[in-house]
């Protein structure tokens, strides 16, 4: 199947006090149409940074796209003039991020500024229509009695519901991807579980890609086909669900799993990752891992490793894998 | 292993009027904690869970004698914290800590690390300068930052080292109880492990009691002995961290240990109800009443109370199984 977005060594730089710091290094990533992907990663990883990418959202005066490719249905994203990203954006692609509240406008009434999301994109439609499809769009994301909450202003809507409204208005313009920034993260966890089983139901019903955004490896496991983890502007392991959660390889990805407080487990001391993250101005000259990796090996300090295919369709960027497949 | 009681909450409550109008006319109460029941021993972890808004931090701030209560009684070592009045308070003050969620806002960005430790040690003049620098060593070591640290500035800590600063600062007092609100859940999931192992470790070092407050289930259950639930500001069910997991008798409790995504298992279950914002607070009956899948006439009618069922365990329910 051919891939609907595909993103190749994409690098990004964030500027700060005259430095260029790397927050992106090396990325490649490909999404299949009515496939969910989960990117996983700690702060400052660069998560964010990469679906800003896709956007073409990141502040021209905070940092940019130094190379890459980011191909969208085989048109490069990165190429694009101001206006054709105006046209791409909640129109092919659709984002929600982490706070509802602040992605809202409180002056307008949610359902308005629905309304104009598809007005904007569809200057040939009608008022009424318009308003009739924002409708929809609240009904699509189970909110109860849309023709009245279509007058409400944010502050009259529960956080839940906030995030509902997001995800109508991302959804107005019916995108072929959806990129989701830590979409519950502000949300209760039962609110959060009827979200992320919306977010299942418009990947099958409206064979929907979604990018999943989140530092939460529980709501990963629940939803994605296909999971990346990132570290320090990497991807350091990429494969399927399964094999992620059955069969981590990347020391990072053990750690992680391993240090989750996870409900189904309890135990008496949770195993952790020594250190912190580095220090992404000041990065190691190895592996970025190496100074809080269990299992470093010499040759992790000379040079970072490269993503190697472990097993079929089991990407690691570790140098302890490539020499255990290699004997 | 656990002994006396350290800290006994009886029938708390605490309403806020609900004004309207120029002339701020009390409309109605708003009941943000209506009497909870419930105690802390020495060395115990009580874990406080719950949605937001339902009560857990007002709950947490009426303990600490943060804010002043509406009805009912805290004891701590047998003393009634609210009649508490001069040294007695300061004493008391220096025995119940709290630590807050977030890391970034509780620590004066003006102040060098080294000020904002060995503030509470100034204000309750506990050690001359001398002592003072060897105790910040000493407390830096507990919580494992190093000592040059000391020199630097809030905004060049992560938000895990601002947590042990935290822990550091509060530890100098040598607290018996730590009122401890989200404190992880601004944390990356690696730093969030390391600091819930160091809260252990203090515990066994100190004999410290935790009041730990979170909307996260799975964190609670790694550290806490015994666990509360809250809803609206009532303790709806209250048990032994790995019975109330085994055997949730309260339809919230299953509801919220089956909205909590496993990185072990998959689920597809699909939850039914409302939103509790969406919903009237009812005027009678059971807090829970309207998003209850099991509710019958009588939990319309009348209020429940936390009654045991088995063994350290408590529920709040007309219909528990």
């Amino acid at each position: 199947m051919q891939n609907l977005l595909e993103i190749k060594d994409l690098n990004v730089e964030y500027y700060k006090g005259g430095q260029a710091i790397p927050a992106v290094r090396g990325v490649d990533l490909a999404v299949k149409p009515g496939e969910i992907i989960g990117l996983v990663g700690e702060s400052g990883c660069g998560k964010s940074s990469i679906a800003l990418s896709i956007m073409r959202l990141i502040p021209p005066k905070q940092g940019k796209i130094i190379s890459g490719q980011i191909l969208f249905a085989g048109r490069d994203i990165v190429k694009f003039s101001e206006d054709e990203c105006r046209d791409y954006r909640g129109n092919k692609i659709g984002m929600v991020f982490q706070e509802a509240f602040s992605s809202l406008n409180p002056v307008f009434k949610v359902g308005d500024q629905i309304k104009e999301a598809i007005k904007l994109h569809n200057p040939d439609l009608g008022q009424e229509e318009c308003r009739q499809r924002s409708i929809d769009a609240l009904r699509l994301v189970n909110i109860p009695q849309p023709k009245e909450r279509y007058g409400s202003y944010p502050h009259q809507l529960s956080g839940g519901m906030q995030q509902r409204a997001m995800l109508a208005m991302a959804l107005a313009c019916h995108p072929q991807l959806l990129i989701a920034d830590e979409p519950t993260t502000a949300l209760d966890v039962t609110i959060q579980s009827q979200i992320l089983d919306l977010l299942v139901k418009f990947k099958s019903e409206l064979t929907m890609s979604i990018l999943m955004i989140t530092h939460n490896l529980a709501i990963v496991s629940q939803i994605a086909d296909t999971v990346a983890i990132m570290y320090a502007g990497q991807i350091v392991e990429l494969a399927s669900r399964e094999k992620i959660f059955n069969n981590p390889l990347h020391p990072y990805t053990i750690g992680l799993l391993n240090s989750v407080p996870d409900i189904a487990t309890r135990k008496e001391r949770l195993v952790q990752i020594t250190g912190q993250i580095p220090d992404p101005g000041n990065l190691p000259d190895g592996c970025p891992f190496d100074p809080r990796c269990p299992e470093a090996l010499t040759a992790c300090k000379d040079a970072g490793p490269l993503m190697v295919e472990i097993e079929e369709q089991h990407f690691v960027r570790c140098f302890k894998q490539i020499n255990v497949t290699q004997g | 292993m656990i002994m006396a009681d350290l800290l006994e909450v009886k029938n708390l409550t605490k309403y806020y009027p609900v004004e309207k109008g120029v002339f701020k006319q009390s409309v109605g109460t708003v009941k943000a904690i209506d009497g909870v029941d419930f105690s802390i021993a020495v060395k115990e972890t009580l874990g406080l869970v719950g949605e937001s808004g339902c009560g857990k931090t007002t709950c947490g701030r009426l303990i600490a004698n943060l804010l002043p209560p509406t009805g009912g009684q805290v004891l701590f070592d047998d003393e009634d914290i609210y009649s508490l009045r001069g040294k007695h308070l300061t004493a008391f003050r220096k025995k119940v800590q709290v630590l807050f969620q977030d890391p970034f806002s509780s620590l004066d960005p003006r102040q060098s690390i080294y000020d904002i430790i060995t503030e509470p040690i100034r204000i309750h003049r506990l050690h001359n300068k001398k002592d003072t620098r060897t105790k910040v060593e000493e407390l830096l070591g507990l919580v494992g930052l190093p000592n040059d640290i000391v020199n630097g500035y809030p905004h060049q800590l992560s938000g895990g080292q601002r947590q042990r600063i935290g822990l550091a600062r509060i530890l100098s007092l040598n607290p018996r109880l730590i009122i401890a609100d989200e404190p992880v859940s601004s944390l990356d999931i690696s730093i969030q492990a390391q600091i819930i192992n160091l809260f252990k470790d203090l515990q066994q070092k100190y004999d410290l009691s935790y009041l730990f407050i979170s909307h996260d289930l799975g964190v609670v259950k790694h550290i806490a002995h015994r666990i509360a639930v809250m809803y609206r500001g009532k303790i709806m069910e209250l048990a032994d961290s790995e019975e109330l997991f085994a055997r949730p008798f309260h339809p919230y409790t299953k509801m919220l240990i089956q909205s909590i995504p496993s990185i072990r298992t998959r689920k597809n279950a699909v939850l039914a109800g409302l939103e509790k914002d969406e919903l009237p607070v009812p005027v009678k009956g059971c807090a829970f009443y309207a998003r209850c899948a099991k509710a019958e006439d009588r939990c319309r009618e009348m209020v429940p109370i936390l009654e045991p069922k088995g063994e350290k365990h408590f529920v709040c329910c007309w219909n528990p199984e």
